[in-house]
């Protein structure tokens, strides 16, 4: 029988989903951490370390069985997968940050920079706003200080890296957290394997 | 006012042209190989008329369209009337039959149709882009024969055009309607819920049923409706835990008789109680046909007897539609597959794309899709050393192309087959890919 394979965001997300395994019974050799691949003991899970944004495309190509990736990076990346469940851990939010004195009503025509700039457009659409968006892939903070935009639509964890550049959350648009996802014909085919799968990273 | 004609390949190029001059963007999606597009429709022709379905020459656009869906593409014309461009040609299909059955009221009509029509891009750049959809229906003949003609010419097809083994997928509209008429819901959750039961999403379940308070018995029946998928007997043991009603009995009776009509297919026959499809108009059996190669649905289709709206001009009616990127999709990756049949690895190319705007990724991606090569493609930063994509592309064997942007002008690719790495233009490469393995991909 194939090892079920398991796409996982690289970080805190990947950290969280193999201390459940852990947990749950499945044993992992102890290895270098830049490895991308990795095989249980028992030779049934094999987990693949992704960046984020390339879990939905391996598990919708079929090369995972399943992945763990945040609602973020579902809302934003038109993914043919199944959404199984959210689970408890990766928790976050999505929101409009800028500095502190700023007033969003005082803006007729809005600049935003982010790097979910799908989600910084169906931002503008539902608020009626008129507006560009800048699509950024990293260090999203310095745009506001730098004048690139006004706000920034972003993850806000701690709030530390926003308080450090003085920026402050003036309005939260969503929850985020982690979503285990299945490929269609994969969990249907295979549901038997993944069934325990389930239950080991749900509870 | 009427629908004058469809749109030809001509007229969608001048609609671009027009588009562009006024701003609107229009995109022609995948880059569509047209020699091959033209095999699908002569390979569907040869099958479809040997069973006596009539071509229809379906028109692309109206100025009348009622409620245009997010996917309609809307125009203003020269003239000042705004058009609707048809995204689903299925009611089309089904009002021109309709017109004919009062000629004919008791023959069996079949028909079969492909066109190009534009419809609404929503991702980030808005505008349009092209769409392209082909299929056949079958109307008049309310019986399971109707519905395996139709499986089975999906079928055929998928054998003529040597796509490689497929996952057949059955379910039945009518069980899942049966099963939330239970439920007693006001009609908004009712779509919400049929939504929920396709996607398998258990905690949104969760979610559901304490928005619309419900009992722990039906949260129970709904999980486990969510489950119901597999082979015949084994859906067939899980219903038992089900208490259906006459319309949940008579959809399982259906299915089974379906089966039996099916026969012996080359493949296996899976139920998924909880699949209705995302098209609510459909009252029977329903089915999709996924492929083992991308992994994506190729065929999807059912019986729909009657619209919601017009209930009374009773109809019996079902057809299957041929998803044209998926399928396209396959043929390349099977094509590229088998002229690399001699290379251990496969052929496959990688882009890893660090910015949208990347204009050498940009060109490469749109001369691969001209040139009918397949390729996926990464977001950044992946590649964080050469020994990083090393290990990537030593642990996947599917790849054998891995290119990122080195800088402005430069791509980085590293040929896993003969150990390489090197710097290039993405013409530059794109003459190379041609010159080794995929010079004949083109033909």
């Amino acid at each position: 029988m194939k090892p079920i394979r398991i796409a996982l965001s690289k970080g805190r997300v990947a950290s969280a989903a193999k201390e459940k395994l852990l947990r749950q019974g499945y044993e992992f050799p102890s290895q270098n951490d830049r490895l991308l691949l990795t095989m249980d003991e028992s030779q049934s899970i094999e987990l693949l370390l992704l960046k984020a944004q390339d879990v939905p495309t391996y598990v919708e190509k079929g090369v995972a069985d399943l992945g763990i990736v945040g609602s973020d990076v579902l809302r934003e990346q038109k993914s043919d997968v199944f959404e199984l469940t959210e689970l408890d851990f990766g928790h976050c939010l999505m929101c409009l940050c800028g500095a502190k004195e700023l007033e969003l009503k005082d803006f007729d025509f809005l600049r935003l920079a982010s790097k979910y700039p799908l989600t910084a457009k169906r931002y503008l659409e539902d608020k009626q706003l008129s507006g560009e968006i800048t699509y950024l892939s990293g260090s999203v903070e310095l745009a506001p200080l730098l004048g690139v935009s006004d706000f920034i639509i972003d993850i806000v964890e701690s709030g530390k890296t926003l308080a450090a550049h003085d920026l402050v959350v003036h309005e939260t648009l969503f929850k985020i957290s982690s979503v285990l996802i299945a490929n269609k014909i994969r969990y249907k085919l295979h549901y038997e394997q993944i069934s325990p799968l389930l239950v080991a990273l749900t509870t | 006012m009427r629908p004058r004609s469809t749109i030809s390949q001509r007229g969608f190029f001048r609609l671009k042209l027009m588009l562009t001059k006024k701003g609107v963007v229009m995109k022609t999606a995948l880059g569509y190989n047209h020699k091959l597009i033209y095999h699908i429709f002569k390979n569907l022709e040869f099958i479809v008329i040997n069973k006596g379905y009539e071509p229809l020459y379906l028109p692309s656009w109206s100025s009348t369209a009622e409620e245009p869906s997010s996917q309609t593409a809307s125009l203003l014309s020269p003239s000042g009337k705004l058009i609707h461009f048809y995204s689903d040609p299925t009611p089309l299909v089904r009002q021109i039959a309709l017109r004919r059955k009062i000629d004919t009221p008791q023959s069996a009509q079949k028909y079969f149709y492909h066109y190009f029509f534009p419809r609404a891009d929503n991702s980030l750049s808005e505008g349009f882009e092209q769409g392209i959809t082909a299929g056949f229906e079958y109307f008049n003949d309310p019986s399971a024969e109707a519905d395996a003609e139709i499986i089975k010419s999906c079928l055929e097809l998928v054998t003529r055009l040597e796509l490689g083994r497929v996952h057949l997928e059955i379910g039945h509209a009518g069980f899942t309607e049966g099963f939330i008429t239970e439920l007693r819901l006001p009609s908004e959750a009712e779509a919400k819920l049929r939504l929920l039961f396709e996607q398998k999403n258990q905690s949104a379940i969760e979610n559901f049923a304490q928005k619309y308070e419900l009992s722990k018995h039906q949260i129970q029946a709904i999980k486990e409706l969510q489950n119901c998928f597999g082979p015949l007997d084994i859906v067939l043991q899980k219903t038992k835990n089900l208490s259906c009603n006459t319309a949940m009995k008579s959809a399982l009776e259906e299915l089974n008789d379906l089966t039996k009509h099916l026969g012996h297919v080359n493949e296996t026959i899976h139920l998924d109680l909880g699949f209705s499809n995302s098209q609510c108009y459909y009252t029977g059996p329903v089915f999709r046909i996924y492929s083992h190669v991308n992994h994506q649905a190729i065929f999807t289709g059912g019986r729909y007897d009657s619209f919601e709206k017009d209930a009374s001009t009773n109809l019996a009616a079902c057809g299957a539609n041929l998803l044209f990127p998926n399928i396209l999709e396959v043929i390349m990756m099977n094509y590229v597959n088998s002229k690399n049949q001699n290379v251990k690895i496969g052929s496959r190319i990688t882009l890893v794309e660090d910015a949208k705007s990347n204009a050498q990724l940009t060109r490469l991606k749109s001369d691969l899709e001209c040139l009918g090569l397949s390729y996926t493609s990464l977001s950044a930063s992946i590649p964080n050393s050469l020994k990083d994509i090393q290990l990537l592309l030593e642990k996947n064997p599917a790849l054998r192309w891995l290119v990122y942007c080195e800088g402005e002008d430069t791509l980085q690719v590293i040929d896993k087959a003969y150990n390489q790495s090197y710097k290039t233009t993405a013409k530059d490469l794109v003459s190379l890919l041609m010159a080794s393995n995929f010079e004949s991909a083109i033909h």
